[in-house]
């Protein structure tokens, strides 16, 4: 430790000062015990603060002395708590959720003016509750759908949980749960997400300014973190939906010490549809469903350890079946994850969390016709250690150290066929393995008490190593030659520095400039067939053929609070540019990664994306919401296609707008609406026909991503009744209307013909496909 | 097996039929100024002349009248023929093919049994395995121009006929092996025609393939299923198959590596049509300045009677 002691001095000469007394603890909330993450602690006498980590720690090292501490917490009672610090003390916080308060004081509550002080930018957090507040499509309360409603983020689809940050692509947000990459946040091809809110406590997203703690994509975080599960007493929570029902039950296993919670949720679409669908109907025994189930157990061995067990299961399944085609389809998939983690207090000022995670998401399609069969498996694996310390030598100070290593195993697409008697089979020489290791460290420091600095370096190192089988091709596509390497052969390797730095400059109270810059490698691909995000679309590693994705953002910044923090607002430019994307070459298809090195069928290119967006949020009162509003352009450039032009990416938005509003008529009674505004998707377009080969229909393409489809608009209303109270037992109603001017939004378009060709009676069109036109829903969830 | 456009069709309608809600609207666009392409559908096979049938591209939301109209073509009576048709095809062409010395300007003839029904063809030049052939056209003000070049045939080895099913068996499939060459880079298209059924060469679905895989092998095997032809008479979902008792033509093609690039985004783009879920396959033509192919075909032909439990090995 005394070597890193002196190498930190070397580095931050600041940490020089005065002897100086700690106050640490937790801050937790007061009903369920549960650690509050990003709670404020301010010292109203140095007007400086901190925050609370992920495990609710927070820790303060000033002068000896009497203070006055203010807390705050989105959502929570502030609290004044005077102290005389004459020696290292240990404090721990409660507070209480605002809920429970009577009306004066929730005016006086949630107070917090973290967006102007911190060095923060383009980051947002928001509390499950607020989610939950908003109207929801079936009912199903959605994390990454309200996700989508802030500037900068687009949804990749209608209905659709995929998203993409700042012209970033979908597989360049880090979506961590309790620190486990999720690879596939998507149920039902994307219409929900693997997320249940019920086991969910916090979510951030970090859409530039990324800290030196997180890395390995290039766009943005997504960190969500699950509950712990009420430390006081037992509790269960639940719903029942059109959809799907959900039921939580979480509770002490020793009070105070040990919890647990276990969330379970299950579609029942498919038992729904079954009258309708007779046994002797060509489609008998075709269906869907989805499950997922989060559970997770801690136990706090002493004040300065803690343990976490949590894992996370889903599984969507999808089958199709057709006599009269005879085909009988099987596509299963879904992630796994599960973390073990540790807290450590070293000292009141050195906090460190280690976590041991697996992680794994897997798609299969089997696919029977005749007596043909198709099986196709593609699928990634994680084992990762993680080790974070937080070190907090005084209140100028706050560092972040640590270091990654997962070890992924890729298996971008193992295929095999029989047909009758003849057995094709690419077994295990696809798969890639790879080592992926990174150190950080940053320092967010005050240099004066209007420029605070968060300063970061991260250092990262991937290989990919043996067994792999490197396919060679001529210019034709012809097999010219394989490479093959044995286990733990380096295959190849990339050592990457990745320098961060955010700045704040304090204008005055209620007003600050943030800029930032970042520069981010990204070691692993996701390559789509399709036009729309699908389970089938693959990872695959960097290697010998794909280079390191490189990233690089500057953003600046303008944050301005009103009316004593009631109003936030603020108003941020970015540019983005993205280096080594890759895509499949046009004409490739799924068969083309059979005995093939999937990455061979790519082509490389680039892109760029700038903007700008704005936000106004009212954080509290009878009426909250935010209005949220983009302007940006998106474009790529591949030398395969389009002839190497630039093209407008197909999440190009012009403009993007959301405007969301909650509202507390009674006690009883509460109402929400959504508007969204967004404009049209880029599409390729068919802009010709003709006939060959014995008058075969062949269509002509316009210029890539040409075309935009119609503009997409939607409001959606719903209120929620809370049903009398009983002693242990409380519920509501949720009464949902998606899209109430039932505005046909376009979800795909596609372009054929009907009638016979040979006789020359035909016709050739276009049709939108709109997936959800007016929807109402009800649902109804309990609490005892 | 066609897993093609019908399945893709089924797999979205089974996603859909989930989402009970969602609806269709019918859309257009606007294509300003759509300039029709040349289509080009031409091919030299080794022992005949080149053939070569031009049409032209059309924009896509034009709308198709299906009156008929009165033709008239040098050397023929005058012939009713649907507007569509009589829109698309080029009639006053100039096609030009050269074996770099000598050349031979196409002319046009009616083909009763390939649409679009009219044909221009060759008369001096006949393809020759390991020949070179440049094809150039002037219509429409246009001018095209491609080269392609006729490999060397592979002959099969063996043929024989695997039935449907235990039930089912007097129709079903054949199959058949060759031996890849040991250089690199064979693309093979398969053509059938069945004595008394077809009047012209069909083809499977997928027609085309490569040794990528399997270069140098010995015994490929491979199978063909009886082509579409729309414009033949047929028996519903008997089409697809050979009965036992017919005489087949087997013709086993070689082609190169532009007509197989061609013929391979060609299935792709046909399978593709009304697939929303498919990229945007655009057909790799080998034309330049125009739309479509010009083919040059080493053939192996021979004839195989289906028989049920045999297999004929070809000397």
């Amino acid at each position: 430790m005394r070597i890193f002691y002196v190498f930190l001095l070397i580095v931050f000469p600041g940490l020089l000062m005065a002897q100086n007394v700690t106050v640490s603890g937790y801050i937790r909330d007061m009903e369920t015990g549960e650690d509050l993450i990003g709670a404020n602690i301010v010292v109203a006498e140095l007007k400086k603060g901190a925050s609370s980590n992920t495990y609710g720690y927070y820790s303060i090292s000033i002068k000896e002395g009497s203070y006055t501490l203010h807390v705050s917490y989105i959502g929570y009672q502030s609290q004044e708590i005077p102290i005389d610090l004459n020696e290292n003390t240990k404090l721990n916080i409660v507070l209480t959720p605002a809920e429970n308060l009577t009306q004066e004081v929730e005016v006086r509550a949630e107070k917090t003016d973290r967006n102007i002080t911190s060095t923060e930018m383009g980051t947002v957090k928001m509390p499950v509750k607020q989610i939950k507040a908003l109207p929801v499509l079936f009912g199903e309360v959605d994390i990454l759908k309200t996700i989508q409603l802030l500037p900068g983020v687009q949804s990749a689809n209608e209905g659709s949980t995929g998203f993409y940050v700042r012209g970033g692509g979908p597989d360049q947000n880090l979506i961590l749960l309790d620190g486990a990459n999720v690879y596939n946040s998507a149920h039902l091809f994307g219409f929900f997400s693997v997320f249940n809110a019920d086991a969910i406590k916090d979510v951030k997203l970090i859409k530039g300014g990324m800290p030196a703690n997180y890395g390995g994509r290039l766009s943005s975080v997504l960190d969500i973190s699950m509950k712990e599960g009420n430390m006081k007493e037992y509790a269960a929570q639940g719903g029942i939906g059109l959809i799907s029902s959900r039921l939580t039950v979480e509770g002490p296993l020793k009070k105070d010490t040990s919890s647990f919670i276990v969330s379970g949720r299950r579609t029942y679409i498919d038992i729904l549809a079954k009258p309708f669908i007779s046994d002797t109907s060509m489609f008998a025994g075709s269906g869907y469903y989805f499950y997922d189930l989060n559970a997770k157990i801690n136990y706090r061995l002493s004040d300065k350890d803690r343990v976490f067990l949590s894992g996370y299961f889903g599984r969507d399944v999808f089958t199709f079946k057709n006599s009269e085609s005879d085909i009988d389809m099987e596509i299963p998939w879904g992630n796994a994850t599960a973390s073990l983690r540790w807290n450590h207090l070293f000292s009141d000022k050195l906090f460190v969390n280690t976590t041991a995670i697996f992680s794994d998401y897997q798609f299969d399609i089997n696919i029977k016709q005749n007596d043909y069969r198709l099986k196709l498996f593609s699928g990634i694996t994680d084992y990762s250690l993680i080790t974070d310390f937080n070190y907090f030598p005084n209140i100028n100070h706050k560092m972040n150290f640590g270091a990654h290593y997962i070890y992924h195993i890729f298996v971008p697409s193992s295929v095999s066929t029989k047909s009758d008697e003849d057995v094709f089979e690419v077994g295990d020489k696809l798969r890639q393995y790879a080592h992926d290791l990174s150190w950080y460290v940053s320092d967010e420091f005050s240099l004066n008490h209007r420029i605070k600095v968060n300063a970061g370096l991260r250092a990262s190192f991937f290989q990919q190593v043996g067994p792999f089988t490197r396919y060679l091709k001529d210019e034709d596509g012809n097999f010219s030659d394989t490479i093959n390497y044995t286990k733990g052969d380096d295959v190849t390797h990339f050592f990457n520095v990745e320098p961060r730095l955010s700045v704040r400059f304090q204008v005055n109270e209620n007003s600050s400039v943030k800029a930032s810059y970042t520069q981010n490698y990204q070691y692993i691909h996701m390559a789509s067939l399709s036009a729309i995000t699908m389970p089938t679309d693959l990872w695959v590693p960097s290697s010998d053929v794909v280079k390191p994705q490189f990233g690089v953002q500057y953003s600046l910044g303008y944050f301005h609070n009103f009316r004593n923090n009631l109003f936030e607002t603020s108003a941020e430019i970015y540019y983005k540019k993205l280096d080594h994307q890759i895509e499949y070459k046009p004409n490739s298809t799924v068969g083309d990664n059979i005995g093939d090195n999937a990455d061979n069928n790519f082509t490389f290119g680039e892109g760029q994306s700038y903007g700008l967006e704005l936000f106004v949020k009212k954080n509290y009162g009878k009426t909250t919401g935010w209005i949220g509003y983009t302007l940006s352009k998106t474009t790529r450039q591949f030398e395969q296609i389009n002839n190497g032009e630039v093209f407008s990416a197909k999440y190009d938005r012009r403009h993007d707008l959301s405007l969301i509003v909650t509202h507390e008529l009674s006690d009883r009674w509460s109402v929400s609406a959504v508007f969204v505004y967004a404009t049209g998707s880029a599409f390729t377009p068919t802009i010709a026909w003709y006939l060959m080969d014995n008058a075969t229909f062949i269509t002509e393409f316009g210029k890539y991503n040409s075309y935009r489809m119609k503009n997409y608009h939607r409001l959606d209303l719903s209120a929620t009744y809370q049903l009398k109270k009983r002693k242990h037992f409380s519920s509501s109603l949720n009464f949902s209307i998606y899209n109430i001017y039932n505005r046909h939004n376009p979800y795909f378009i596609y372009f054929d013909y009907e009638g016979e060709i040979t006789s020359g009676v035909f016709m050739t069109f276009a049709k939108q496909i709109t997936v959800f036109p007016i929807l109402p829903s009800i649902s109804w969830n309990f609490e005892f | 097996m066609k897993i093609g456009r019908s399945t893709y069709r089924l797999i979205l309608i089974a996603i859909l039929a989930l989402l009970v809600y969602s609806c269709e609207d019918d859309i257009t666009f606007e294509f300003a100024n759509y300039d029709p392409k040349v289509v080009v559908d031409a091919s030299i096979e080794e022992g005949d002349v080149a053939k070569v049938f031009l049409t032209r591209s059309r924009s896509y939301f034009d709308p198709i009248s299906d009156d008929l109209v009165l033709v008239s073509l040098n050397g023929y009576q005058p012939f009713y023929i649907p507007r569509l048709l009589s829109e698309i095809l080029i009639l006053d062409a100039e096609v030009v093919v050269s074996d770099g010395s000598i050349t031979d300007t196409l002319e046009i003839e009616i083909d009763k049994f390939n649409y679009p029904y009219v044909m221009y063809k060759g008369k001096h030049i006949v393809g020759e395995t390991g020949g070179s052939y440049y094809l150039s056209i002037r219509a429409d003000s246009k001018e095209m121009s491609a080269v392609t070049s006729i490999p060397e045939s592979i002959p099969i080895d063996s043929l024989w006929f695997e039935p449907k099913s235990h039930f089912e068996d007097s129709i079903g499939y054949i199959h058949g092996i060759f031996d890849d060459p040991p250089e690199v880079g064979n693309y093979f298209r398969v053509f059938t025609k069945t004595i008394g059924r077809d009047s012209t060469f069909v083809h499977p679905w997928n027609s085309v393939g490569h040794d990528r895989d399997i270069n140098g092998e010995e015994d490929i095997e491979f199978s063909v299923y009886h082509g579409a032809n729309d414009f033949e008479e047929n028996d519903g979902s008997q089409r697809w198959y050979f009965k036992v008792g017919e005489e087949v033509i087997v013709k086993f093609c070689t082609i190169d590596n532009d007509s197989y690039e061609f013929w391979r985004s060609f299935q792709q783009n046909a399978g593709g049509a009304g697939n929303p879920f498919a990229s945007p396959a655009p057909t790799i033509t080998n034309i330049e300045g125009g739309l479509g192919v010009w083919t040059g075909y080493g053939v192996y032909t021979t004839i195989y009677k289906v028989q049920k439990n045999d297999s004929v090995h070809i000397e």
